[in-house]
Formats: C-alpha cells, sequence, structure tokens
C-alpha cells in the first residue's frame, strides 16, 4: 500500500515537474482547453441569470373561467366549492358580473355604450393561481373546461410558455455547444498526450523492457491528462469571471436607469467543482484513450 | 533445475523471413551459457525469445516454468523482472544522470528508494562507475555505457543475465573487464546467457557454447 501511494506521488510530482518543465507549453495547452470550455460555461451562466430574471420579474399566470350567462348564483358557489377543494390550486377569485361591468364601465369610458345595452352581457367568473408549470396549467384549464355550466378557459401562460421554450432552447444550445467543446478537449489532451509518448519512446521502450507494468507507464499520463484538463477548466472559470466583471461595471448604470439592480450572478460553488471535475475527467479520458493506443505497440508479437 | 527450455521453436517475421527453425536446447539455473554464430545467425533472436521481447511462431519457450507463447500481456512485466538485460545498443536514458538510470529497475518494482539508492551505488560500484553517478551518460565513453547497462541489468538481482554483444564495439582491455564481471555474476549463482562472436572471451571463460547457424543449433 505505501510503496502504491509512493508509486503515485513520483508519478504525481514528475508530472508537476514535467509541466513546469515546459511552462510556455503547458501554458498555451490550458489556454486552448480554457477557450474551448469558457464558451458553454459562459452560456450557461447567462442562460442561468436570464432565468433567474424572467422568474422575478414576470408576473405569474393565471387560468380565467367564465361561467355560461344564464349560470345562476348556485352554479356559482358549486364551482366554487369545487375549487376550494382542488388540490392543484394555490387561490383563486371570483369576479360576479355586476362587479366585471362596473370595472369595464370605469376603466374603458364605454359608460354610454354599456348603460345603452339595458342587460349586462358579462358573465361570472373565476382567476385561478396555480403555480408556474405551463403543462399542469393547460391540465387544469382542460379540467375547467369540462365542468357544468362553464362556457369558456383560458390559460394566460402564453408568454410563459414561449419563454420557457426559449430557456429550453437555449439548454439544448448549451448542451450541444458543451458535447462538441468536450469532444474537442478529448481531442485536444490524446494530441498533447502522444506527443508526449512520442518524445519518451525511448524512456517507455526500456521500461518496459525491464519489467514495468502497463500501470506504472500509464500514470503520469494520465495524471498530465487530468492535469491540463483540470487546469483548462479553471482557466474557462477565470475567463468567464473577468468577463462578468466587466460586464457588471457596465450594467449599473444601467440598473440605475431602471431603477433597480442589475447584476449577472457568476456560476455557484457547486457548479464550479463539477466544471472543474468534468474538465478534469474529460482530460483524463482522452490521455486513457492514447495511452492505451500508443503503448500496445510495445507489447511483444 | 532447467530455468530455460525451448523445445521445436521457429520464428518466422511477416514478409516469410525466418530467423529461427526447429531450436531445442534447455539452459540450468546457475550455468555460464554463450550463444555463438555469425551476425545475423539468429543469436539476438533467441535472446528475444526467452526475455519475452518476441513470441515464437511455433514451439513453446518455458521460463522458470512459465510459457511465453501463451503469456498474457499482464504477466509480461512479472516475467521479465527474472531477467537483467544487457542490450547491444545499451538503451540507457539520456535526460537523466547515470544513477538514475540505475534506480529505474528498482522504482519500476516499487523498491523502497533509500535501500534502492543503496544497492544503485553498490551496482555502480560493482562497475566501477560509482565516481560518475552524478554525470549523465552522454558524457560516458562506449565502455563506460556499456558497464552501465551492466548496473542496470544487476541491480535488481536477477536470477538470469541475459546479455546480447556486451563486449561488440569494446577494445581487449574493457572486453576483458567485462567478461570477468559476467564471471563473477555466474559465480554467485547467477544464470548467464551471452550472445557474442568474441571467440578470445569464449576461450578465457569456458563456458557451454551454443553454435547458431541460418537459424538453427549446429553445436
Amino acid at each position: 500500500m505505501t510503496g502504491w501511494l509512493a508509486a503515485h506521488r513520483r508519478a504525481f510530482t514528475g508530472t508537476v515537474a514535467r509541466l513546469a518543465g515546459s511552462p510556455l507549453a503547458s501554458l498555451f495547452n490550458v489556454a486552448v482547453i480554457g477557450t474551448a470550455l469558457a464558451l458553454p460555461l459562459g452560456f450557461y451562466v447567462l442562460l442561468a441569470n436570464l432565468q433567474g430574471l424572467a422568474h422575478d420579474f414576470a408576473p405569474q399566470p393565471q387560468i380565467s373561467i367564465f361561467l355560461a350567462t344564464d349560470a345562476a348564483a348556485a352554479d356559482a358557489r358549486a364551482i366554487e366549492q369545487r375549487l376550494k377543494a382542488h388540490a392543484g390550486i394555490a387561490n383563486f377569485r371570483f369576479v360576479p358580473r355586476a362587479q366585471a361591468l362596473e370595472a369595464l364601465k370605469s376603466r374603458t369610458g364605454l359608460a354610454d355604450v354599456i348603460a345603452g345595452l339595458g342587460h349586462n352581457p358579462l358573465p361570472d367568473a373565476f382567476v385561478v393561481n396555480a403555480g408556474r408549470n405551463a403543462a399542469a396549467l393547460e391540465a387544469l384549464r382542460a379540467e375547467f373546461a369540462r365542468w357544468p355550466k362553464v362556457a369558456e378557459t383560458h390559460v394566460d401562460s402564453d408568454w410563459a410558455r414561449r419563454l420557457d421554450g426559449l430557456l429550453t432552447l437555449g439548454r439544448y444550445a448549451v448542451l450541444m455547444l458543451a458535447s462538441a467543446l468536450a469532444l474537442a478537449l478529448v481531442a485536444i489532451t490524446f494530441n498533447t498526450i502522444r506527443l508526449q509518448i512520442l518524445t519518451q519512446r525511448d524512456e517507455i521502450e526500456v521500461a518496459k523492457l525491464i519489467g514495468a507494468t502497463d500501470g506504472y507507464i500509464q500514470r503520469p499520463f494520465l495524471y498530465l491528462g487530468s492535469m491540463i484538463g483540470g487546469a483548462g477548466g479553471a482557466a474557462a472559470w477565470l475567463m468567464v469571471w473577468s468577463v462578468l466583471l466587466v460586464f457588471n461595471g457596465q450594467l449599473r448604470p444601467l440598473g440605475e436607469l431602471y431603477g433597480m439592480p442589475l447584476q449577472l450572478g457568476h456560476l455557484s460553488v457547486a457548479d464550479s467543482v463539477v466544471a472543474l471535475l468534468f474538465a478534469g475527467t474529460l482530460g483524463w479520458f482522452g490521455a486513457w484513450l492514447s495511452v492505451r493506443r500508443h503503448l500496445n505497440s510495445y507489447n511483444p508479437h | 533445475m532447467t530455468q530455460i527450455s525451448l523445445s521445436g521453436v521457429y520464428k518466422r517475421y511477416p514478409g516469410g523471413h525466418e530467423a529461427l527453425a526447429n531450436i531445442s536446447l534447455a539452459i540450468e539455473t546457475g550455468e555460464l551459457v554463450f550463444i555463438t554464430g555469425h551476425s545475423g545467425a539468429g543469436k539476438s533472436t533467441l535472446l528475444k525469445l526467452m526475455a519475452a521481447i518476441e513470441r515464437p511462431s511455433a514451439g513453446s519457450v518455458i521460463v522458470n516454468g512459465q510459457n511465453i507463447g501463451t503469456l498474457r500481456p499482464r504477466g509480461i512485466p512479472f516475467l521479465r523482472r527474472n531477467f537483467g538485460l544487457v542490450f547491444q545498443d545499451h538503451k540507457l536514458l539520456f535526460d537523466r544522470s547515470v544513477f538514475d538510470n540505475v534506480m529505474l529497475p528498482l522504482d519500476i518494482s516499487g523498491f523502497d528508494r533509500r535501500a534502492g539508492a543503496r544497492r544503485a551505488r553498490a551496482a555502480l560500484d560493482k562497475v566501477g562507475l560509482l565516481h560518475k553517478e552524478k554525470a549523465r551518460p552522454v558524457t560516458l565513453s562506449g565502455g563506460e555505457q556499456q558497464r552501465l547497462c551492466i548496473a542496470r541489468a544487476i541491480v535488481h538481482r536477477p536470477a538470469i543475465l541475459l546479455a546480447d554483444e556486451p563486449t561488440g564495439n569494446l577494445d581487449a582491455d574493457y572486453a576483458t573487464a567485462i567478461g570477468e564481471l559476467f564471471r563473477d555474476f555466474n559465480q554467485v549463482g547467477v544464470t548467464v546467457v551471452l550472445a557474442t562472436h568474441d571467440t578470445q572471451l569464449a576461450a578465457r571463460l569456458q563456458p557451454r557454447v551454443i553454435d547458431v547457424r541460418g537459424g538453427r543449433i549446429v553445436a
């Protein structure tokens, strides 16, 4: 066990020394990976901020239930009871037809026209709040439509669905971008490790000849891959952070004009850790592929 | 006890060249064996088969009871640790010191570094290179490089020493000294197999001689 630990420590320090030995090449490698990762990471941060903004500033979507004009007061009470008993509803409000008419009169200035009608053309109505989930709202609306004496139902959630659609699209775009650039990261580490293997050809050959296991030979390369990947992830994090810093500086005066604080938040600690681990793992994977592929040529045939 | 045994061994390379044909031989523990013959006769191939650097096309090569033809790749490193290998082209690593070159086999087998350092210095002392432990191999002469290669081959105290033309490009004095080294190892019980066409060396050490010609054993 101590031998195993010592071997790992030696591989680790050897790899660090190798990276430090060619600082410029290492730096460029890390910069390339960092730039590749900064794109999806930045997009993700922007999307998370947009989502937060949408939640903060958008009004809650509502379902309107209009009763038939021939519905009696008892019908309205029956529906009120059903709504009270319904589990999926946050709260609701009853708008009697007389009150609706008064509101219409005072708000639109159509008092003369309405007075000329002689009777109230508006139905009784309920306004229901039931959360933000567009699909759930639509299901509720369909349910209400089947109730007796309900003439019409309406969800004013079009904007919410559009926003949801856009955000979903954005998330897909981030996912695809991240996949493409993850592939790029694997390819970059694959190639970096391949070059490293070529420059250490003699060492690998001799080590194999005098009894080194594949694990012993792989170890420093796998460390190198994870380190390059992880450092690339850290570089991407820093890039996004500095862009946000500049951006927030520009947003502050704009927010003051609108009378509200406009600031973009950075990745959460958990998200940052996940991003770093992800980058490190991808680097490790690229190195592993490379080592597998190139070590085979040293086996006896 | 038989340590290395070959029976009915053939080695053909892609392209049809037949390097070895119908080789059968047995080497006992503690023997001193010279494999002689002209260059291209198949001496090096014979050593490579023993060390599992190559696999036979037909026949069996058995080392310490393990059949190299069927040995899984995972098992090869552990088989190799029974050997000390001296290469014709030395195969030294020029990016590290003489001392670190000798440490390599001990690092690989996970040997404790401090105890390893003592062994490495003892091996360097044995071949007369202790005063050059900090030097780079590239600054050494041909004879010194050969001795460094031998130090690396013996540092982990292998049971079998395989050497391919160890006196190949050396002048007579060096060759004699290196011959003495091999005899010393053999006298402490190490099985020594040398591929060489140095007849003077053979005359001095009086080993068992296996003469190879055109891929076949003739004597």
